[in-house]
């Protein structure tokens, strides 16, 4: 057999592959495909937190009052998240979740950042700030995602915890690296 | 002739459609996601393949594409000229000895199609079947009158590996697996075609047939590193009983590899790895490729003690996972040392097209 057909065989592998690829994400989330398994473990712990977290703002006398999530824009990371709080959600969860983009916010309680955010709308008291990872800098972050033996950990920082006013169980500070 | 150019477009059809077929449509981990607790969390490792899916199928499916090319002589690990291999015939005045020969190979392009699909009993058992379609081919030069110069081609359907894989230990710093297989003689070993030995088609050399004629068990053990850095050594081999139909054994083989994935990016992952294979000689002959004595192998090719030896071998790659479930790999491969049972035509590249489905 010349080069040519074998060159037509693979090119045609190729593309029927892709096609399939395509067909295939178009009935998935592009986003689901895009974001790392890491970056989704870090979603869903992030998502986990809320639960370990009590944020001054949402005491059991307001507990209707939505906590204000804030995202950096357009991301991956974004819209698989919304899909997890979407998938998770019930009618009578508490609290409620608002998610904003972190550009869009007036406001944010709780915050997730995959890079350093040079704006000044952001807001410091009782924003609890979770860093994806330690190389980002970030000032008054609470929260920062590290990789030790391939798996996700986090460290928490208790001074920038209690200089928000957000108080953390015991349950969640047992798992973590505290600074 | 053309038969065999549709041969491995079908081949490629039913592994994309495998592949597409099963529940490659029904995405959702974000709800798998969000199902775990903090201790399902921790467990979790970043890496892609290691995500155990509630809903996800425990079927996998490999497509792969693998080529060669050999190429010049190595006897030992020196390189011997054509001009040396090739006898020149009663009239040069050039003597006839075991290392020259009437009838020389001079390219050898090996192509294989592989279709492999695996099924996870469980956390710790995996169990794979593999069908390779093979297409080879070799030009030759001779000194036989109306065959100065020829080709010869085969192609079909090689021999079946069953095999089944046992994780031996899963810790926060690696994991081991043992794998053991039986290799099925459905290849033949009597490929035809019309060489300078006489008139017509004859039976090829033992290069150019397409499996071993034997049962065959490949055992294997490696082991992926989990820390830092992404490492992985596999040690290999694959062990050839009895005889076949022909009268003969191709040799054992032993392969040590080791990889290093780097993980500069979350989708595209470069690797190099390096491989020390060492295969035995032929055992046996099959007497049909045979001429008269005092030389009876007229061409390096057919006498079975002119195979195997020691290869070093650099090899890189990158993977790209493609979406959740979806792998592409490319590799490219190259000697850096051989020291062949020689002459024999020694390795001068080989490359890799994978697209697989993880479990």
């Amino acid at each position: 057999m010349s080069w040519v057909p074998r060159i037509s065989v693979s090119a045609l592998a190729i593309l029927i592959f892709a096609q399939l690829i395509s067909i295939e994400a178009a009935y998935s989330d592009s986003d689901e495909v895009l974001l790392s398994k890491e970056n989704k473990l870090k979603a869903a712990y992030f998502f986990n937190f809320i639960k370990f977290i009590d944020w001054p703002h949402h005491s059991s006398n307001s507990p209707l009052t939505p906590l204000h999530i804030c995202l950096q824009d357009g991301t991956s990371f974004e819209n698989f998240f919304r899909d997890l709080v979407e998938k998770k959600s019930t009618a009578n969860s508490e609290p409620k979740l608002k998610i904003q983009r972190l550009s869009e916010a007036d406001y944010c309680d709780y915050t997730y950042l995959h890079k350093t955010f040079l704006g000044e709308s952001l807001n410091m008291e009782g924003n609890v700030i979770v860093l994806e990872s330690k190389q980002i800098s970030q000032k008054g972050a609470s929260i920062v995602f590290f990789i030790t033996d391939r798996k996700v950990r986090f460290e928490i920082d208790l001074n920038n915890i209690h200089k928000n006013q957000v108080a953390v169980s015991s349950e969640l500070l047992k798992l973590a690296k505290i600074k | 002739m053309l038969a065999r150019r549709i041969a491995p477009l079908g081949w490629t059809f039913t592994a994309v459609s495998i592949m597409y077929s099963g529940d490659s449509l029904s995405q959702s981990t974000p709800s798998e996601f969000a199902e775990m607790s903090l201790v399902d969390l921790l467990d979790q490792s970043i890496d892609e393949s290691e995500l155990s899916h509630r809903d996800q199928s425990s079927w996998s499916f490999v497509f792969q594409r693998q080529s060669a090319e050999f190429k010049d002589f190595l006897d030992g690990d020196n390189r011997v000229s054509e001009d040396d291999v090739l006898w020149s015939g009663p009239n040069s005045g050039e003597a006839r000895t075991d290392k020259n020969f009437p009838v020389v190979p001079g390219k050898i392009t090996q192509t294989a199609y592989l279709i492999s699909i695996g099924y996870a009993f469980d956390d710790r058992w995996r169990g794979h079947i593999t069908v390779p379609y093979l297409e080879q081919s070799t030009d030759h030069i001779s000194i036989v009158p109306n065959y100065s110069t020829f080709k010869l081609d085969s192609s079909g359907v090689g021999d079946t590996m069953v095999s089944a894989s046992y994780r031996l230990s899963d810790t926060n710093r690696g994991h081991w697996w043992l794998t053991v297989g039986l290799s099925i003689p459905t290849g033949s070993i009597d490929a035809e075609g019309d060489t300078p030995r006489a008139p017509g088609d004859q039976r090829l050399p033992y290069t150019m047939q397409l499996g071993s004629g034997t049962y065959d068990f490949p055992v294997e053990i490696s082991y992926h590193n989990r820390g830092q850095h992404d490492i992985s050594v596999a040690l290999a081999a694959l062990i050839r009983t009895g005889t076949n139909d022909n009268d003969y054994r191709l040799g054992n083989s032993y392969s040590l590899t080791s990889r290093y994935d780097f993980h500069f990016s979350e989708i595209l992952q470069p690797y190099i790895s390096l491989n020390i294979d060492y295969s035995d000689s032929i055992h046996g002959a099959d007497t049909s490729l045979m001429t008269a004595p005092p030389y009876p192998y007229p061409a390096p090719i057919t006498n079975p003690d002119l195979f195997g030896g020691i290869k070093i071998g650099a090899r890189a790659g990158i993977s790209w996972q493609v979406s959740d479930h979806y792998r592409l790999a490319i590799e490219v491969g190259k000697p850096i040392y051989q020291n062949l049972n020689g002459p024999q035509t020694e390795e001068d590249w080989r490359s890799s097209l994978q697209i697989s489905r993880s479990f």
